[in-house]
């Protein structure tokens, strides 16, 4: 039976992709049925609305409790090379144990796309000179089976005033002499 | 072995670069976009809604921060708010597509959740101005809307303008087409529609459904016509194995014995009548002259472009011969799925066809078959409805995918292995049942969060903040250690005596004169009752976030959360429970029909005897003496 209901499951998905299409009616979308889903469906909105501006209060109640902004230090990491995966990320912060970001395709992809960083870390720091250093390992989607990861790594000196650090760590292409891979980064800074 | 390793080396880094606030250049916004494309669309919101309270009354983003804004709210299923921003990322957008885009996903999303008046005027208000790449994507869902608000003469309308290409994208809006002229009661031109969407070329398997969708539909509808004979040529090109092959065989079956029905023509088309005058742009075909002008093109173009009429298929000779062919394909259905309504129409189907055979006892052995089948299914039907009762299916469905925030674009990638779920395919593909799934599931992922951040919260109270930092003492710190070591006020004053190894101000070298200082009466102060406002929206008036005001806002939400969520099970739990209901009614009316084909047979098992005698004989005892025909009945 298990057997029947998953080949009927594949079939439903399938079917689910034509029916989504074609003018089936919208069921549902009769009398006091469509009535009590619009209705849900407001009130869901409105609770939605809710509690993502609490999420906002609360991360920045814990941002303000946990990493005051004259210690705050934040790494991101930008992928700007077209095709390359990552499969694990690692930052670690004057000798540390290094913070490790496992990637799945969903993810990998996500960093892919155009204007997208992603927030790795947040951690106080005090004022003064600091070691980042870092490691990935990733794959080009094209890449066949069996062929050898493609990785690269960085280590770099920072200085820490009072005003919250925010360091980008890009994967880039490198130099035009290297055709490998390279880790660089960029610190950013706010002005109003 | 790494293919390309870069030595470790230590680089200092560059000065900084700036950004505004909100631009594209900002971080914060740049890991807001890549939550979004991770389709982590609340993390995404409060990411961005963070930064413009961090940055206040300042705050000037780009276009792209409130594009991102609009696109997220949307895709976690904030229409209204989406609406405003959408609004005028339109109005300011410089690219066309960019607002054509924004205004057709709004639309879609209307649709899909119910909002089909709303749709309708999203729709008609993004026409003007609209990219041509983007005018069939618009006909596509416009001609949806107005089908499912019953406006079929409007959909044609639409639609028939739009058809006027072969391409596979518009299979699709063709079958929309052929429907929506048989619901307006044109059905010469519908039926030539679907014909033309059922002999589509395609391996593509999206295609291939829709192309059964469109046999399917038509033939059954030749059927309903009692137009037999062309129900089955189209009915044949169903493919046997498939979501509709078991509907065809039914309908297959049927065919034979519906009567045949007259000659069907089809209809030109507005493509039709294209091509002919490509072909024949002088109208010379069939004339004498033509023929003498173009040799061999003496066919009829309507009948080369295959618009003439539809084949019929010659019935058979007498009913044996036309009960034994669909018995031929009725026979292919009755091993497969039991819960299938075709599949259960067979059952009754073949008894009934060996039957008018004469085929009586075979008859009933089937008959018998299909109420034990029948008697089978409507408990497993009873069972299931019992099982959705009990929430498994939706809760199975939902853990899956517990913490996803992908809220509208978030899909059903697997089925759970329960039978409830086996018996609701048709509805779990609907827009209904689907896009309540999604605010279900929302809703339990708000509830979580929300309870982990309430968790969060009393941690954050219990344990005052260490700075990691000792040479560097926050001040926030400092009040924290404070609270936590404070004693209870001590109204008396304080005794100040004078250091001798304190200099007085400006002369450190050596200690001052002795002096007897004056001593001012000092007294501990009460706690002050407010500090510097630090800001933000999750500050208190002290030195730091208000952590109560966020409990108490988390608390406040939750019993909302779990009613909505409660609401919104139920109504899943009822389209899933109508669904059963109505598959278990019919069942029961199928139940119903075989019994009484079943006594009608048996009555029939004995023809030369009378009913009483019947009954006397199998209960084994004799008439008594004395009473005639019929009256065992009435003394017993």
């Amino acid at each position: 039976m298990s057997t029947t209901i998953g080949r009927r499951a594949k079939s439903i998905l399938c079917t689910a992709a034509v029916l989504a299409s074609l003018a089936l009616p919208v069921r549902g979308a009769v009398g006091d049925d469509a009535d009590t889903a619009i209705s849900i469906d407001q009130t869901i909105q409105a609770l939605k609305d809710e509690v993502v501006l609490f999420q906002r209060d609360a991360i920045l109640a814990e941002d303000q409790y946990l990493y005051p902004a004259f210690s705050r230090v934040t790494v991101f990491v930008s992928n700007e090379i077209p095709g390359l995966l990552l499969k694990e990320l690692s930052v670690s912060i004057d000798g540390q144990p290094p913070v490790v970001h496992q990637y799945d395709e969903v993810t990998s992809r996500a960093l892919l796309r155009e204007a997208s960083t992603q927030r790795l870390l947040r951690i106080n720091l005090p004022r003064g000179q600091h070691k980042v250093r870092a490691q990935f390992v990733g794959h080009m989607v094209k890449s066949k089976e069996g062929e050898d990861p493609i990785s690269a790594s960085g280590e770099f000196d920072f200085l820490k005033d009072v005003e919250p650090a925010e360091l980008e760590l890009r994967i880039t292409k490198g130099s035009r002499r290297r055709s490998s891979p390279a880790l660089q980064i960029r610190e950013w800074r706010a002005v109003n | 072995m790494c293919a390309a390793a870069a030595g470790i080396w230590a680089s200092a880094v560059p000065a900084a670069d700036t950004y505004v606030p909100g631009d594209r250049d900002d971080p914060n916004v740049r890991a807001a976009r890549f939550l979004g494309a991770d389709e982590r669309f609340f993390s995404a919101l409060a990411e961005l809604l963070r930064l413009q309270v961090r940055d206040g009354e300042n705050f000037e983003a780009a276009p792209e921060y409130w594009e991102a804004l609009a696109e997220f709210y949307l895709s976690f299923g904030m229409r209204d708010q989406a609406e405003t921003l959408y609004r005028n990322v339109a109005a300011t957008a410089a690219d066309p597509l960019v607002a054509g885009r924004s205004r057709l996903r709004m639309a879609e999303f209307e649709y899909e959740r119910g909002y089909l008046d709303e749709a309708r005027a999203s729709l008609l208000r993004a026409r003007e101005k609209l990219p041509s790449t983007l005018i069939r994507r618009w006909q596509d869902l416009y001609s949806r809307v107005l089908l499912a608000q019953g406006r079929y003469s409007e959909a044609v309308d639409l639609l028939a303008k739009s058809d006027t290409s072969r391409d596979e994208d518009a299979g699709y809006l063709r079958l929309n087409l052929g429907i929506a002229l048989i619901n307006a009661g044109e059905e010469g031109r519908g039926r030539t529609v679907l014909d033309r969407v059922g002999r589509m070329d395609t391996r593509d398997p999206e295609l291939m459904a829709l192309r059964d969708r469109a046999n399917v539909t038509l033939g059954w509808h030749f059927l309903q016509n009692r137009l037999g004979g062309s129900a089955k040529p189209v009915l044949s090109r169903v493919r046997s194995e498939g979501i509709y092959a078991n509907r065809a065989l039914l309908g297959l079956g049927w065919a034979e014995m519906a009567p045949t029905g007259t000659r069907q023509l089809r209809s030109e088309l507005p493509e039709d009548e294209r091509a002919r005058r490509l072909q024949d742009p002088y109208g010379t075909s069939g004339s004498a002259l033509g023929i003498l002008l173009r040799p061999g093109f003496a066919d009829d173009p309507y009948a080369s472009q295959g618009i003439r009429s539809f084949r019929r298929s010659k019935g058979g000779s007498n009913e044996a011969a036309a009960l034994r062919r669909a018995l031929v394909y009725w026979g292919e259905l009755i091993e497969r799925d039991p819960q299938d309504p075709a599949v259960q129409e067979v059952w009754l189907a073949i008894p009934y066809a060996l039957d008018r055979l004469g085929a009586h006892t075979q008859a009933v052995k089937y008959y018998e078959q299909a109420a034990t089948r029948l008697e089978a299914a409507r408990k497993r039907t009873t069972d299931a409805i019992k099982a959705i009762e009990g929430g498994r299916m939706v809760e199975t469905i939902v853990r899956r995918d517990a913490d996803a925030e992908a809220g509208w674009m978030w899909e059903l990638r697997d089925l759970p292995d329960a039978p409830e779920t086996y018996y609701l395919q048709s509805v779990i593909a609907e827009h209904r049942f689907a896009e309540a799934m999604k605010n279900y599931r929302d809703s339990r992922m708000l509830l979580r969060r929300i309870d982990a951040w309430v968790a969060r919260i009393g941690q954050m109270e219990k344990a005052p903040r260490e700075n990691l930092l000792s040479d560097t003492p926050d001040p926030r710190v400092l009040f924290d250690r404070a609270r936590r070591n404070s004693v209870a006020a001590r109204h008396e004053p304080l005794v100040l005596r004078a250091d001798p190894n304190l200099a007085e101000p400006g002369r450190y070298a050596r200690p001052g004169p002795s002096v007897t200082p004056a001593r001012p009466v000092l007294r501990l102060s009460a706690r002050p009752q407010s500090f510097n406002r630090v800001g933000g929206a999750g500050s208190s008036s002290g030195g730091g976030p208000n952590l109560e005001k966020l409990r108490t806002r988390a608390e406040s939400l939750r019993p909302a959360l779990l009613e909505v969520s409660a609401e919104q099970g139920r109504m899943l739990l009822n389209i899933g429970r109508e669904e059963l209901r109505a598959q278990k009614v019919q069942i029961e009316k199928y139940l119903g029909e075989t019994r009484f084909a079943l006594a009608r047979l048996y009555d029939r098992e004995v023809p030369n005897l009378d009913q009483d005698e019947f009954e006397i004989f199998k209960k084994g005892e004799k008439r008594p003496p004395g009473t005639d025909r019929g009256e065992y009945e009435i003394l017993k």
